[in-house]
């Protein structure tokens, strides 16, 4: 399956004024050499915490930041490309879907309103009758009924508006969605539908989701592939259940140990507690080498020093440590490179696959 | 279906609005005063005392049942030039808020909007000169150069009023502009002129009519300093500014030609103020 | 049934509480009881709008009286009936051995003050000795407090301002504050959830080590049910209003009898893969119009005639001791 999107060696740095002019520039470096594909129909997932750059890469993806580095391809079309000769055509392949759905819908206006909106730019529907027609069905795909069309978003409850955000984002049956934390702010239950008809729309319509989330259960139960992010890189990346059963990256082991499980069972399935030291460090003031080594329980002097090279361990499993890079073969070092480019992995993840 | 949902809404927002009595109150007083502006040859006890009316025989009568007020140096009653007052008071208010709160209100939506472009900086630094100014020491300047009528003095006022606006909305914008709906609109290639009025706009409405009502009551008062100096209208016509400037000098034994005026300017500004917070409250907040 | 009211520090019975606003009587809490032993752990679990914040706000008193109305029940904490006790006299029962660590810690903490002065104020009412003295015995007792929920460097942390802490530090110096008055209940509200899971679970593993070395009460509320299995060794379900489930943890969850709690459990994505659960089908009903008989009963699938017509009386479940549900369905298995 041919890949649809391509990130290729991202980055992405914000300017932090402080001070005054030359001695005051500093950069946060929120993206740094991160690299994946996506491929079509499949749900690619990014899971870190706060500060690392998630959001940030789906926002660049989406076309919202512009990237300082590195390269964005939309079935074959770099984004800048798709920006300059054909925006509105771009607006309509890629969309979003906010965390917070008390502020992805304006509001003071109706459902209908919002719906127009997007109606109106995207070109979609001719006519007034052909409109309202189309967004009825826009909810029902959600399971919204169309009396909600014309109230505004304050009636709704948190599951509602998000539902309608994915009414929306889907108006223009577009290739790929970009879901930044989408059950984040929602109960448990609510979740469980949204996941439910997220998949139900990306059996019915063949559309990919680059899943971004904090929240590794649920990713285990939608994602085909996941990558974890650390303060803008990659640190890991394997299909999803490689990823839980053999993690590799003590930051990974961190992470999955920290979850909050509800049996005993569940607590067998996941690696032993792992605790890193102290907070996470603000993206400003990223440590030098490897990121992680001044919160790992196994960091080595190296760790410190030079950043780890990416390796890849065969059946799309890529890391990035210098434990790996210590403990794997000589061959495969260094040339799977800081790459983690996966099209060469020929199955596409979809959800019933996971096991 | 739309307007029964309008309806109810109505219905709501007074229930929460009269939760506070003194907003009640507010309501009350703004209307009678309203009122009485609108029908005033009709609810003056004597509408023609209000332009040209000479009766030497009835001055500086204190008050009393015929002239609840009392009547002033050359035998008008004061409460039906109290009356009028009130129109005159209401109509510069008025004049002075539908003039500025467009303009501002435009100002704000564009500065916010853009506030990374230069056309955003150079608004707000104009608005910042304007807002450092002491609104009435501003209207009073522009308002001793020019000629006095009343056209002038809505000049001048409008001239102190306007940046309240074009910062209020500014700031709301400036915290709008990001918010994923938006974003949204953006990125589908929505033009700017839809996303300013038809999306961020009515979202700073409800702060936009908070600010006219607590507006009019300190614009009604800067118009009566002015003419208490001497700026903006000019007599026979009454202003309660007037009245107070030529009351002022009959202090302490003719008392009732400066206080019932003044006791006027206070129930319209109190009441605007009152009327004001409540809306205030019940739109929740806001930088205003 | 008989150990549950041996040293019963917190006893909410039968709490029956409304609002009065525009659209009518909003009849929140449908006869809410609950207890916390001296030295218990305990969960109070629900989603949103299932009324557990408005739980958590009667028991520390803060509720705002109208518009919210008890029309029946009682709170006891100690010796104090907390509905009767005057505005005036809560600090007293704060004081007396109830603290109260808050969720968000962003917003909880005053951004114009710094830490020192904030624990300050709370020590004046915890420990009246302590004011009076210049300061310098409280700054001593901020700091130990400090230390002990793992912060580094006291001292330096007194003097600066809540938006130089991380949400993780900030979080610590809400659980010290919460600590500072020596208390018999700690009432946590969603502890941990603003912040990253590897954080939170170092808060958790910090709170729940306290909690144990200094042999406290624990009254946790939170819609996180892992936190709830971490923490706590008795749970109650909540939904709209009314306690539908309770039991120890590990039995409620392995094996839950309300048909709510069952559901929940099943959305709850598990480590193993496989797809979640569907979600449970509706909305959570109005308060305004709360269904009759038992609330879960027009969004549950084995609902029958009776769960219409009266709510149900909390049954034992028969494996478990103590483990007790609100549904007819295990009042049929009783008399089967």
């Amino acid at each position: 399956m041919a890949d649809l999107l391509v990130v290729a060696n991202l980055q992405k740095q914000f300017r932090v004024a402080s001070g005054f002019g030359r001695a005051g520039k500093r950069y946060v470096k929120a993206v740094e050499d991160v690299s994946f594909a996506v491929q079509k129909g499949e749900t690619y997932a990014l899971v870190g915490e706060s500060g690392s750059g998630k959001t940030t890469v789906g926002y660049l993806v989406q076309g919202i930041y512009r990237a300082t580095g590195g390269e964005i391809t939309f079935k074959g079309i770099s984004i800048s490309d798709w920006q300059r000769s054909k925006g509105r055509e771009w607006s309509r392949q890629v969309q979003l879907v906010f965390q917070n759905p008390g502020s992805s819908l304006n509001p003071a206006r109706t459902i209908r309103q919002s719906f127009a909106v997007l109606q109106k730019a995207q070109n979609i529907g001719h006519g007034r009758r052909e409109r309202e027609t189309q967004c009825v069905r826009a909810l029902e795909n959600v399971e919204l009924s169309e009396k909600y069309l014309y109230s505004y978003p304050h009636s709704l409850s948190g599951g509602e508006k998000q539902r309608v955000a994915i009414a929306l984002a889907c108006l223009s049956a577009p290739g790929l969605i970009v879901l930044d934390e989408p059950t984040s702010a929602l109960d448990v239950s609510v979740q469980g539908k949204i996941i439910w008809l997220l998949t139900n729309l990306q059996q019915d319509l063949g559309i990919a989701y680059l899943f971004i989330t904090h929240d590794l259960s649920l990713v285990r139960n939608v994602a085909g592939r996941t990558s974890v992010m650390y303060l803008g890189r990659i640190v890991e990346s394997a299909e999803t259940g490689d990823l839980f059963q053999h993690p590799l990256h003590p930051y990974t082991q961190a992470l999955l140990s920290s979850i909050p499980v509800i049996s005993d069972a569940e607590k067998d399935l996941l690696p032993a507690r792992v605790t890193p030291h102290g907070e996470i460090p603000s993206p400003t003031d990223i440590p030098s080498g490897c990121a992680f080594h001044p919160r790992c329980p196994s960091a080595m002097p190296v760790c410190g020093e030079t950043l780890p090279q990416g390796i890849d361990l065969g059946s799309g499993h890529w890391v990035c440590c210098h434990l790996a890079t210590a403990s794997a073969e000589p061959a495969s070092d260094g040339e799977g490179g800081n790459d983690g480019q996966k099209s060469d992995v020929d199955q596409p993840g979809r959800v019933e696959r996971i096991q | 279906m739309g307007n029964a949902r309008r309806r109810e809404t109505m219905r709501r927002s007074y229930y929460k609005f009269s939760q506070s009595g003194m907003s009640v109150v507010g309501l009350v007083i703004v209307v009678i005063l309203g009122l009485a502006a609108a029908f005033a040859p009709w609810v003056a006890p004597y509408p023609h005392h209000a332009g040209l009316y000479i009766d030497f025989s009835a001055k500086f009568e204190p008050p009393s049942l015929k002239h609840p007020c009392g009547t002033d140096g050359i035998g008008r009653d004061v409460l039906s030039r109290i009356i009028f007052g009130f129109r005159s008071s209401l109509f510069l208010g008025i004049a002075v808020t539908l003039f500025v709160m467009p303009l501002g209100t435009v100002l704000g939506l564009l500065a916010g909007y853009h506030t990374d472009r230069w056309s955003g900086t150079l608004v707000m630094r104009i608005t910042d000169v304007f807002l450092s100014l002491p609104p009435l020491v501003l209207a009073l300047t522009v308002a001793s150069v020019l000629p006095p009528s009343i056209w002038n003095g809505i000049l001048a006022l409008s001239m102190a009023s306007w940046p309240w606006y074009t910062r209020m909305v500014y700031s709301r914008v400036t915290s709008l502009r990001n918010e994923p709906y938006i974003l949204r609109a953006k990125l589908a290639g929505i033009g700017t002129p839809h996303i300013l009025f038809k999306e961020l706009l009515p979202n700073c409405a409800s702060q936009v009519i908070t600010k006219m009502t607590l507006e009019m009551g300190s614009v009604v008062l800067m118009g009566a300093t002015l003419s208490f100096v001497g700026l903006g209208e000019k007599p026979p016509s009454p202003g309660l500014g007037t009245m107070l400037a030529d009351g002022a000098q009959y202090l302490p034994v003719q008392w009732w030609l400066t206080v019932f005026p003044g006791v006027a300017i206070l129930l319209i500004v109190v009441g605007f103020n009152l009327l004001g917070d409540g809306l205030r409250d019940l739109y929740g907040g806001g930088d205003t | 049934m008989d150990r549950r009211h041996v040293g019963m520090l917190l006893t909410v019975c039968d709490l029956h509480l409304e609002f009065v606003g525009f659209d009518g009587i909003a009849k929140v809490l449908d006869g809410v009881s609950l207890r916390v032993k001296a030295g218990e752990k305990v969960g109070l679990v629900g989603e949103s709008g299932c009324g557990k914040t408005v739980t958590m706000k009667s028991i520390l008193g803060i509720l705002a009286s109208p518009p919210a109305r008890v029309t029946r029940g009682s709170i006891l904490y100690k010796e104090w009936d907390i509905l009767k006790v005057r505005k005036r006299g809560l600090p007293r029962v704060h004081g007396g051995g109830m603290s109260y660590v808050p969720q968000d810690p962003m917003s909880s903490l005053n951004p114009v003050f710094t830490i020192g002065t904030q624990m300050r104020d709370v020590l004046k009412y915890a420990d009246a000795k302590l004011t009076g003295r210049r300061g310098k015995r409280s700054r001593l007792v901020a700091v130990e407090a400090l230390a002990r929920v793992q912060l580094a460097d006291p001292e330096r942390l007194l003097k600066s301002y809540a938006f130089q802490l991380s949400g993780g530090m900030q979080q610590r110096v809400l659980i010290a504050m919460g600590l500072l008055s020596h208390p018999e209940l700690v009432i946590a509200d969603e502890p941990g959830t603003a912040l990253d899971v590897t954080i939170q679970a170092q808060i958790l593993e910090m709170l729940d080590a306290l909690v144990q070395e200094e042999g406290l009460a624990l009254l946790i509320i939170t819609h996180n049910l892992g936190v709830v299995n971490t923490l706590v060794d008795w749970v109650y379900t909540m939904y709209a209003g009314s306690i539908v489930e309770e039991g120890p943890t590990a039995g409620v969850f392995a094996g839950p009898a309300h048909p709510y709690t069952k559901a929940l459990i099943a959305c709850v994505p598990k480590l193993a893969g496989g797809g979640i659960g569907r979600g449970i089908p509706g909305r959570v009903p109005s308060y305004f119009a709360a269904p009759s008989g038992c609330r879960f009963g027009p969004r549950c699938v084995c609902a029958f005639d009776t769960c219409g017509l009266r709510k149900p009386e909390m049954t034992g479940v028969r494996e478990g001791p103590g483990h007790s549900a609100a549904c007819f369905l295990l009042e049929q298995d009783r008399t089967a």
